[in-house]
This record gives C-alpha cells, sequence and structure tokens, in this order.
C-alpha cells in the first residue's frame, strides 16, 4: 500500500487534450495518468492514505481507490514519481562553491572488489575515486542507484534511458572521469554532456591491438578540452607514432597508500611468511619477490629461470593460478603462494630482499604493484620497457632490453634473463647498496601519493573548463561549395571548392565574394562543422598520406582559427 | 541543423517555480529549458528555421542565442526526443491564386556585369510577371529611392530596399509565404543564402550570352552544383543546356525558357528603305551593292575578327554587319565590314530597322551567342544560317545549319568553308530565302512574354510539388578514426557509424570515401558530393558507385 502524506513539489500535473499526465521534473519523465491518480496527487501531501481513500471512496469506487494507490506504490518500488526522495532533497542542496562537479562514468559498481591483490588497473582507479572525494563533488555512474558516503552520489544509468540521459545532461557537470579507455560504450555520452572528457589509458597496448584501436577511437571522437590520462610518458611516446595532437595526453602518474605500504621489521615479516606458507626456507635465506598473473609475457618464464641461475636464493611469488606452469617442473627453490588478501600484501612485500619484475607485456603503462614494493623499501629490479623504468628512476635496476616496435604474442620486448639474474644477484650480494637502494626506492615511492594524483586530476579538469570556455561560442563555419572547374588553359575539366564569404551565421567576414580552393581544403573546412580536428587527421591521412596531410591540417587549422578570433 | 516548421502536436510547455519546461508525450520525458528554447518552440510550429533566427535574432540582440537554443533541439532531436514525429506531415499553408515571387535581379553584384540586353530582356520580364503575380523585386537602397519607389509600383512591383549588403539577410524580406526566388543575374553570396537557408524554391536564370566569359562558365557550373531538389535552371537558350550535360547528373535541372519577342516592334518592314536609311546611318555605299549578312558572333572580340576576315576572304561578294554589344569598331580598315552596336536603348529602338537592312544572318549556338538576338532577327523576316553545336528547338526546319563539335574551351572550331558555302547557296536561291524567312516568322510568332511569363509560373508550380528533402539529423552520427594495423603496423583509417545515444550496439566500419560522401549529402547536394568524390577516389567508376549506392 502506498503511504501518504508525500511531497508533490517535484510533481507537475497538466491535461493534453482529454488526457491526463504528470511529470516528474527531477527524473525527466512524463506518465499519463487516471482521474483517480489526478485526485490521489492532489490529495497525497496533505493527507494520510486512509484519509483519501476515505474522501475519494465518496466520489470512485473504493476498490479503484485502493487500486491507483497500489499503482502508486508500485511506480514508487521501480523508481518512478517518488522514489529516492531522500537523495532527491540532497540533491537540490545548494552544492559548495568552487567545488568542481565531475560525473564518474564506470562499467563496474563502484565497491569493487579490489580485496583480493590482482588488477592494478581497478585499484588504481579506486584510490584516485577516493582520492578525488576531497576535492570535488562526485556522482558515481554504475549500474545501481547507490549512495557511498557524504560526497559520492551514486546514480544508476541504464543504457538508452531518454530521461536518465537528460537527467545527466541537466546537472552540468565540470567534468567527466572514465574508468578506462576501454569503456567504448560512454563514447556516445561525448555527444550529449558537455564537459571535458577526461579518459584514463591505463593498458596502452595488447589485446590484439584492441587497446590502441579503442584509443584512437576516443582521440577521433575528442575535442579540444578532452585528454587522455596517462600514468607516464611512455604511452605518450607510443601513440605518438599514430596521431598528430600530442598535446592531448597529460601524464599524472599513480599514487600508492602509504599508510598500507610502508617498511615492517624484515625479520619479524619474514617469521610471519615462512609460517603462514609453511616455508621455514623463507626465513633464512634472501628472498626476492614477484606479484603477477604467473604467465609467459609477465616475465614468469624469464623469472623460473633467474630461480634456476641463483639456486640459493628463495624466490617467492604469488599469483592467482601457476597457469599452464603447474605441470611443469620448477626449480625447488621457487616458492608459490596463492593469491593473498590485499590486506596481507604489505607484510608479504615486506619478506622480499628485491623486487623482480621482469615483465614484458604491452599493458605495463605504471607498474603499481612495483611501486608498492618500492614504498616497503624493496629495490626492484626491472626491464628497460614500458613504464617501468619512468616509475623506478635511479632507485632501482632498469636492466636494458630489446624493445619491439610493434608488439608480438602480446609482448612489447624481451629481456635477457642472465642480465636480470647478474642485476639481482649484484643487489642480494652487496648488502649495503642494496639497502642503499631500498631507502632510496622508499623516499621515490613517498612522492607518488594519491592525493597528489587527485590534485593533478582536478588541476587538469580546471585547465581543460578554461580551454572549454575559450572553445565555446559558436565557430564561423563557411558556406563552402564543390564544383567542376574548366580550366581554359589546359583545356581540361578539374575539381575545386569554393569557399563563400558568407557564414552559417551569416556574416560575411572575409574581404572578397568567393575564394578558390583544393578540395582538400575545402573537405577539410566542411568536415570542421561536424567532425572534430582529429577525424580530419585520419580523413586527411587517409586520402593524402601523412605528409600532405600535416601539411593541410596546419592551413586549415590556422585558418579556422585566425577566422575564429 | 534541425529544420523546421515541424509538428508539435505531443509537446506540452509549463513553468515551475520560473523554471520552464516542455514535456514530450510521445518520449515521455521532461526537458527543462530556456527562455530562447521556449520562444524557439512556440513559433516553430509554422516558421523556417532561417525566419527564426532572423525574428527571435532581433529579439535577443544576437544570433548566437539562437543558434545556441537550435543546436540544443538539434541535440534532443537526434535522441529522438521533442521531433520525434515524421517532418513531413506538416500542414502546407494554403496556396493563393496569385503566387508571390521574389525577384533579385542583382543583389550582390554591379550591373555593370550584366550585358545591356540582359538587362533591357529582365525588365520586360519583370513587368510582365508582376501582372500575373505579387512581385518582390530586392534592390540597393540608392538616394533616389522614393522615385524608383515610384516607377516600379506603377509597374506592379514591390521593390524592397536593403542598406548594407553585408549583413543582407533575405529572410528578414523574403515574404513568409514566398512561392518562388528568381534569381536573374548570377548572385552567387546571396544565391548561396537562398539555397542553404530556406526551402523555398529557386529558379536561376541562365543568359547564354553571359556564357561567354570562362569565368562565366565556372560559375555556372557553381550554381548548377548548389541546386537542391526543388530549384531549377531557366536557360534563356536551348542549347545551353547540352554543353552542361557532361557534368550534371540530373539534365532535369535544366529548362529551356526563351524570352518573348514583341513582334509588334520586329516585324518584316521595307527592306530597300531600311538598307538606305543604315547606308546613310554607316556612310557606306557598298551596302546597297553587295548582300549585307548580319554576323552574330559569341567569340570573343579578337576571335570574332579572326572569323570576320576568314569569312571574309571566303566569300567576297558579300558585305558584312556585325550585331554586338561589347565590340570595339575597329575593323575600319574593310568597307565590307560593318558593326552595329547594341549597346543602349537608342541603338535597341534602331534595331528593327537595321535588322531588316539584312539579307541573311549567321548565327552560331555555342555559348556566349544570344538567343534573344536571333529571336529578334528572325522575327523580322531574316533566313538564317545556324552554325554551332544544334539546331535550337524553335528553329528547327526554319534555317540552314552547319554543325561542329561541342566546346567548352576557347577557340571554338569555325566553320568558315561550311558557312560561306551555305551563304552562296542561300543567295543562289532566292526561294529558300522566302521559305526560310516565312518559316522563321511563324516559327518565332509563338514566343511572347506571356508564354515565358507562363512557363516560368508553370515551373515554378512544378517545383513547389516536388518533396522538400529534410536535413534530418541522421539517428547515426559517423566518426572518423584511424586504425592501428597490427599486422602490418601501420595507420588505416575508417569511418564508424556511431549510435547517437548510448547503447550496447557496436558500431559497423564504413570506408572513408563513402563515409565522407554520407556526411556530405547532409548538407550538400548530390553534384557537389560527385565532385569531391571524383576528386578523391582513385578509380571514376568507384565515385559512381557510392553516389549511387547512397541515393
Amino acid at each position: 500500500m502506498f503511504v501518504c502524506p508525500k511531497p508533490t513539489t517535484h510533481l507537475h500535473k497538466f491535461q493534453q487534450g482529454n488526457r491526463m499526465y504528470v511529470a516528474d521534473l527531477s527524473q525527466c519523465l512524463v506518465l499519463e495518468i487516471d482521474d483517480i491518480v489526478w485526485e490521489i496527487l492532489d490529495l497525497c501531501p496533505s493527507f494520510s492514505s486512509e484519509e483519501i481513500i476515505e474522501r475519494l471512496g465518496r466520489k470512485y469506487d473504493r476498490e479503484f481507490v485502493i487500486a491507483a494507490l497500489d499503482s502508486l506504490a508500485t511506480m514508487e518500488q521501480q523508481g518512478l514519481l517518488f522514489s529516492n526522495l531522500e537523495n532527491r532533497s540532497r540533491a537540490l542542496e545548494t552544492e559548495t562553491p568552487r567545488k568542481l562537479k565531475i560525473l564518474v562514468l564506470q562499467r563496474s559498481p563502484y565497491a569493487a572488489d579490489i580485496t583480493l591483490a590482482a588488477g592494478g588497473v581497478s585499484v588504481a582507479h579506486h584510490n584516485l575515486i577516493k582520492s578525488l572525494e576531497a576535492y570535488a563533488s562526485l556522482d558515481v555512474v554504475g549500474d545501481r542507484d547507490e549512495r557511498f558516503n557524504g560526497s559520492v552520489q551514486g546514480i544508476r544509468f541504464p543504457v538508452n534511458d531518454k530521461s536518465a540521459l537528460l537527467k545527466l545532461m541537466g546537472r552540468n557537470y565540470d567534468g567527466v572521469l572514465l574508468d578506462s579507455h576501454l569503456n567504448d560504450r560512454a563514447l556516445s555520452l561525448l555527444h550529449c554532456i558537455n564537459a571535458p572528457f577526461v579518459v584514463p589509458i591505463h593498458a596502452a597496448r595488447g589485446h590484439n591491438s584492441d587497446c590502441i584501436n579503442t584509443g584512437l577511437l576516443w582521440y577521433a571522437a575528442m575535442r579540444p578540452y578532452d585528454a587522455f590520462l596517462v600514468p607516464t610518458n611512455s604511452v605518450r611516446d607510443l601513440y605518438a607514432r599514430f596521431v598528430s595532437d600530442k598535446d592531448i595526453f597529460h601524464t599524472i602518474p599513480w599514487g600508492v597508500d602509504h599508510n598500507k605500504f610502508h617498511p615492517l621489521d624484515k625479520q619479524e615479516a619474514r617469521n610471519e611468511v615462512a609460517k603462514m606458507l609453511h616455508a621455514p626456507q623463507i626465513a633464512s635465506s634472501p628472498v626476492v619477490g614477484f606479484f603477477s598473473r604467473f604467465q609467459p609475457e609477465k616475465g614468469a618464464g624469464i623469472y623460473i629461470e633467474i630461480a634456476k641461475r641463483l639456486p640459493n636464493t628463495c624466490f617467492l611469488m604469488t599469483a592467482p593460478t601457476l597457469n599452464f606452469y603447474e605441470h611443469q617442473q620448477l626449480p625447488p627453490n621457487l616458492i608459490c603462494a596463492p593469491q593473498q588478501p590485499r590486506e596481507q600484501l604489505a607484510r608479504l612485500i615486506n619478506a622480499f630482499d628485491v623486487y623482480c619484475f621482469p615483465s614484458m607485456v604491452g599493458e605495463e603503462t605504471f607498474g603499481l604493484a612495483l611501486l608498492e614494493a618500492m614504498a616497503c623499501g624493496i629495490p626492484p629490479v626491472v626491464p628497460h620497457l614500458d613504464g617501468l623504468p619512468e616509475v623506478v628512476g635511479d632507485a632501482g635496476i632498469v636492466v636494458p632490453a630489446q624493445a619491439y616496435e610493434d608488439e608480438i604474442g602480446s609482448f612489447a620486448g624481451t629481456v635477457s634473463p642472465k642480465a636480470m639474474a647478474d642485476a639481482v644477484n649484484t643487489l642480494l650480494t652487496d648488502e649495503k647498496a642494496r639497502l642503499a637502494l631500498g631507502q632510496k626506492a622508499r623516499e621515490r615511492a613517498l612522492t607518488f601519493t594519491w592525493d597528489k594524483t587527485a590534485q593533478n586530476v582536478i588541476a587538469l579538469f580546471r585547465r581543460l573548463k578554461g580551454i572549454q570556455q575559450l572553445e565555446n561560442g559558436y565557430k564561423r563555419h563557411f558556406a563552402i561549395s564543390f564544383a567542376p572547374y574548366l580550366n581554359n588553359r589546359r583545356r581540361q575539366i578539374e575539381n575545386r571548392a569554393i569557399l563563400n564569404n558568407i557564414t552559417l551565421q551569416k556574416e560575411r567576414p572575409l574581404m572578397w565574394d568567393r575564394y578558390a580552393q583544393s578540395i582538400a581544403e575545402g573537405l577539410s573546412l566542411t568536415l570542421l562543422r561536424r567532425h572534430t580536428r582529429h577525424e580530419v587527421e585520419a580523413v586527411l591521412h587517409h586520402l593524402y598520406g601523412q605528409e600532405r596531410a600535416e601539411v593541410i591540417l596546419e592551413k586549415v587549422f590556422g585558418f579556422e582559427e585566425a577566422v575564429n578570433r | 541543423m534541425i529544420q523546421f516548421p515541424r509538428n508539435l502536436h505531443n509537446l506540452h510547455q509549463f513553468k515551475r517555480n520560473g523554471q520552464q519546461f516542455v514535456a514530450d508525450l510521445d518520449a515521455g520525458v521532461v526537458v527543462p529549458v530556456t527562455e530562447v528554447v521556449c520562444d524557439v518552440l512556440n513559433v516553430c510550429g509554422t516558421s523556417e528555421t532561417d525566419a527564426i533566427i532572423e525574428t527571435l535574432a532581433d529579439k535577443y540582440g544576437s544570433r548566437f542565442k539562437i543558434l545556441e537554443a537550435l543546436a540544443f533541439l538539434t541535440k534532443l532531436s537526434e535522441m529522438g526526443i521533442l521531433f520525434s514525429s515524421d517532418p513531413s506531415d506538416i500542414e502546407t499553408p494554403q496556396r493563393n491564386e496569385r503566387p508571390k515571387i521574389y525577384v533579385t535581379p542583382g543583389v550582390f553584384e554591379s550591373r555593370e556585369t550584366t550585358p545591356f540586353l540582359l538587362s533591357i530582356a529582365n525588365h520586360s520580364l519583370i513587368t510582365v510577371l508582376a501582372q500575373h503575380a505579387d512581385v518582390y523585386l530586392a534592390l540597393p537602397e540608392t538616394v533616389n529611392n522614393q522615385e524608383v519607389e515610384e516607377n516600379l509600383q506603377v509597374q506592379g512591383v514591390q521593390p524592397i530596399f536593403f542598406r548594407d549588403n553585408r549583413t543582407f539577410s533575405p529572410a528578414k524580406f523574403i515574404p513568409k509565404d514566398c512561392d518562388g526566388i528568381l534569381a536573374l543575374t548570377p548572385l552567387t553570396v546571396g544565391e548561396q543564402v537562398f539555397l542553404k537557408f530556406n526551402t523555398i524554391p529557386v529558379v536561376l536564370r541562365l543568359s547564354n550570352a553571359a556564357l561567354m566569359r570562362h569565368a562565366a562558365r565556372n560559375r555556372s557550373l557553381e550554381r548548377c552544383a548548389a541546386l537542391r531538389d526543388f530549384d531549377a535552371f531557366a536557360c534563356d537558350a536551348s542549347w545551353t543546356q547540352d554543353f552542361f550535360s557532361d557534368f550534371v547528373p540530373d539534365m532535369r535541372v535544366f529548362h529551356h525558357i526563351p524570352y518573348g519577342v514583341d513582334t509588334s516592334f520586329f516585324k518584316p518592314m521595307d527592306k530597300m528603305k531600311c538598307k538606305h536609311q543604315l547606308s546613310q546611318a554607316l556612310g557606306n555605299e557598298e551596302i546597297l551593292q553587295k548582300p549585307l549578312v548580319g554576323v552574330v558572333p559569341g567569340l570573343n572580340p579578337h576571335e570574332t575578327l579572326r572569323f570576320l576576315r576568314k569569312l571574309r576572304s571566303a566569300n567576297p561578294d558579300l558585305n558584312y554587319l556585325v550585331i554586338h554589344s561589347s565590340l570595339m569598331d575597329d575593323f575600319t580598315d574593310d568597307g565590307c565590314v560593318n558593326f552595329f552596336n547594341i549597346a543602349s536603348q537608342q541603338d535597341k529602338e534602331a534595331s528593327p530597322f537595321i535588322f531588316n537592312a539584312l539579307d541573311a544572318l549567321v548565327f552560331p549556338t555555342i555559348l556566349g551567342a544570344s538567343p534573344l538576338l536571333l529571336l529578334e532577327i528572325v522575327a523580322c523576316g531574316i533566313p538564317t544560317v545556324i552554325w554551332g553545336h544544334s539546331v535550337p528547338k524553335e528553329m528547327s526546319g526554319a534555317c540552314r545549319f552547319v554543325q561542329v563539335a561541342p566546346s567548352l574551351f576557347d577557340p571554338v572550331q569555325l566553320p568558315v568553308k561550311s558557312i560561306s558555302q551555305e551563304l552562296k547557296f542561300l543567295f543562289e536561291n532566292p526561294d529558300e530565302q522566302r521559305r526560310l524567312g516565312q518559316k522563321g516568322l511563324k516559327a518565332v510568332s509563338t514566343y511572347t512574354w506571356e508564354a515565358a511569363i507562363q512557363r516560368i509560373l508553370n515551373l515554378f508550380r512544378d517545383l513547389r510539388s516536388r518533396p522538400v528533402r529534410q536535413s534530418n539529423p541522421a539517428k547515426h552520427r559517423l566518426l572518423f578514426k584511424k586504425h592501428y594495423n597490427l599486422v602490418s603496423g601501420g595507420i588505416e583509417s575508417e569511418a564508424l557509424e556511431l549510435s547517437k545515444v548510448p547503447s550496447l550496439g557496436r558500431p559497423s566500419p564504413v570506408d572513408v570515401e563513402r563515409g565522407i560522401a554520407m556526411t556530405l549529402l547532409e548538407e550538400h547536394t548530390p553534384m557537389e558530393v560527385r565532385t569531391v568524390l571524383q576528386s578523391i577516389c582513385q578509380e571514376p567508376e568507384r565515385a559512381e558507385k557510392i553516389l549511387e549506392n547512397l541515393i
């Protein structure tokens, strides 16, 4: 039964012809109603359900009134008309000024299961959102309508729901943050929501070049006030091969949770881990650690090879599964720990003497686990591939590696096991150097905090908003026509474009009436009406090749800017 | 941009706490809207987009706010909100018996570019048109506005003066229920305005005489490329369209509407009397001694001289009179070649007497020749030798004909030998002369101003009945993107058809060339798209195939 009284200030009733409707202004939807519901809505702010039945029962059949109240109750359950009144009143409160209003779009629910130590990306996204809360008011759009805490509002956003989309459009966001660029479903929102989009690239290559191509898809659609968020310059350098506009990449490194990851008493940590894993050798011999998926591209094979080369050292790895290595003869000094809860990770890491991460997969844009190890004061050994060297800096050993121009079998390059083993061995044999490097790693890691990341992201949103404000207002687009041209000198028929000195706003900014141009230039200016610069770049690249495309782009964009100033 | 008028019957507007809302009862949604959007919604059920912009821009002091509102509405419409119903079911307003025609004799360009002959012909056209239609004539504001206005109103023409052509906006002046726009002289920028911002049918008058210059030919091609499904070219010469048949995929845009001939003015007269008058006027006795051949050259000045020298040496027993409106009289070294300049009203009044002094006429059916002159001379009963690409429809069987291959480029091949043979034949056969003269008279008798105007009005009626192809915002948006090919390591491009509203559907890839054609077709005519495709496709067949597939 529908419980009254209930406020109806967010509802508007009206008649059109002989039909009756009610509009829910906060949900942006309209429903057709009958005369009983119409009258119930009149009464429901001030009377209880029983009183309503009593009053309307005089005019209508009681059963019908009760049925109408039941239908209202059903609507309320479905989230219509009276849903979330509490949330709504909160949403209508005035926002604190200066705090940016940011919409976060993500596929997974906000409270993703990140208690397990897998997937640096979901951990990174979760931490970023959590640290952004301090600087912005966030709406998190996921698959449910949930409320997380004081400043995070969850919004259910079913695909194809027009009223939900209108609601998002009406909220006037200062920015939109995605969970990852692989979320290409959100691409069409770019068209509807008039705010800067920040799209993180977590995996630069991989998945049969899917990552690059989704990146290129976003690149095509992005406007001058949108940006890619990349954790290291390696991503920007990779994409520089494919795109002309490199300024769209903004490097903001990830952070690490220093409350969770910090040095512990090493011997104590070892003893605990040895006990937990029933591997007493951990407590007594040097330990080289590795945690990741245990697969060739993540360097599992290299790691096994290093273990074979250093038989007196304990190699401790933790992975969700051993994959196909399960059926192989592993060296006796390799200890396989099952995946640890995230809470246990710091203790496990603190048992390491050296962190060895020989990953060769083209997805290591950052290496969050690497930074976590460094935060615990463990010196790392990594190959010179992707984003790893940028995270390590001079606080670890970066082993030269063979980087590939184009990946093969998701390998971005390869590193020699011998070189890795030598580097690990150097650190194991020289305790002084190892401890010094560990200290350096710790100090370097302290400069990476999520709070800093969040502040940088906020600064990026503010900058993009500034660009958007400059961009806004109408662009002058000239009426361009295309026609054959009789070239009497050459006695041949050519094609050309004409720029007519009249804009779509019917201004006539230039001196003469018409200007002849090449088809390439006319086409570019025409496409710019509805397509982004990056799209024009793709078209010209296809039609005229990279070199000529760059020349035309420079000319056309220059003209566009000059006439819009 | 969204095109109005649109059907609005399922919308409901209301105000709550100072905020305007509009409810779409079909889509079941409520949209908070600004005051400007409300104003647009109030008028967009009946007004054209362009008129909405112009009228509201006056209220808000800038077009930008209106365009912003329109962009918002366009976005909603793409999402299937507010204007989900079929745009074609707008009620067409009741048409008056007497059509309203907006005439532009030259809005942005000076009259210097219009040959004198066309000016007076257009004057006749406008005054006769005013007897059958409400004529609105756009004129640049001058000092003696009032005088001009009074003169025009006597003839039933309503002048529309405008001050600053830099901000000229026809939408402010064109009557709301205008039936058509008749553009008499090429006005590229003005035409762009009509063709891009309106759905009123436009008839562009294409004068063959004006096509002597290459610039004019190219401009005609541009005008042709800009024509929409419900626009047309009205050529004054039947042969003009043959020259454009290679470029224009749809020749139906060409309509032959000849000028009228005032047969009470141009009629057979006493030939000898006229010859004497001419001989006196030119101070040339020789005119009386040999047959006089009128020559309408339709060529560049130096080409004309070359042509006449050759003609003269091939046929020295004849006298020649070059009838033209732009040549200098610099052929005076030869007593057998004379010039008659039709460049002023006075000359025009003398024309019937001069034409009657001729024994034959040599006329080219090439670009640059004035069909009006042909009709006027034939109306004086003069037998004609026509050379060129084709026999004018009206003269078929009423002339001698020498065929040459059509050429869009200069110089034109001059068939001097054949022409002089035809002339020889004509002067050896007086019966043939008489027969052709009579047949010509009969042929031109049907070309009255009345007939010309009826054809123009019929053309407008036809154009109005054609469906207006709304540039409806498509459901899909094309995204041109690069694609990394892992196998080759190279970058390729493709177009993706993206849905405009969020959906789970996978976008489908399209060729870049096809994508370009799809995008351009939303705002450009098929001929323009064809021009672009021919330029960007390696093989011309591919361009045709893409276009054929899309239209």
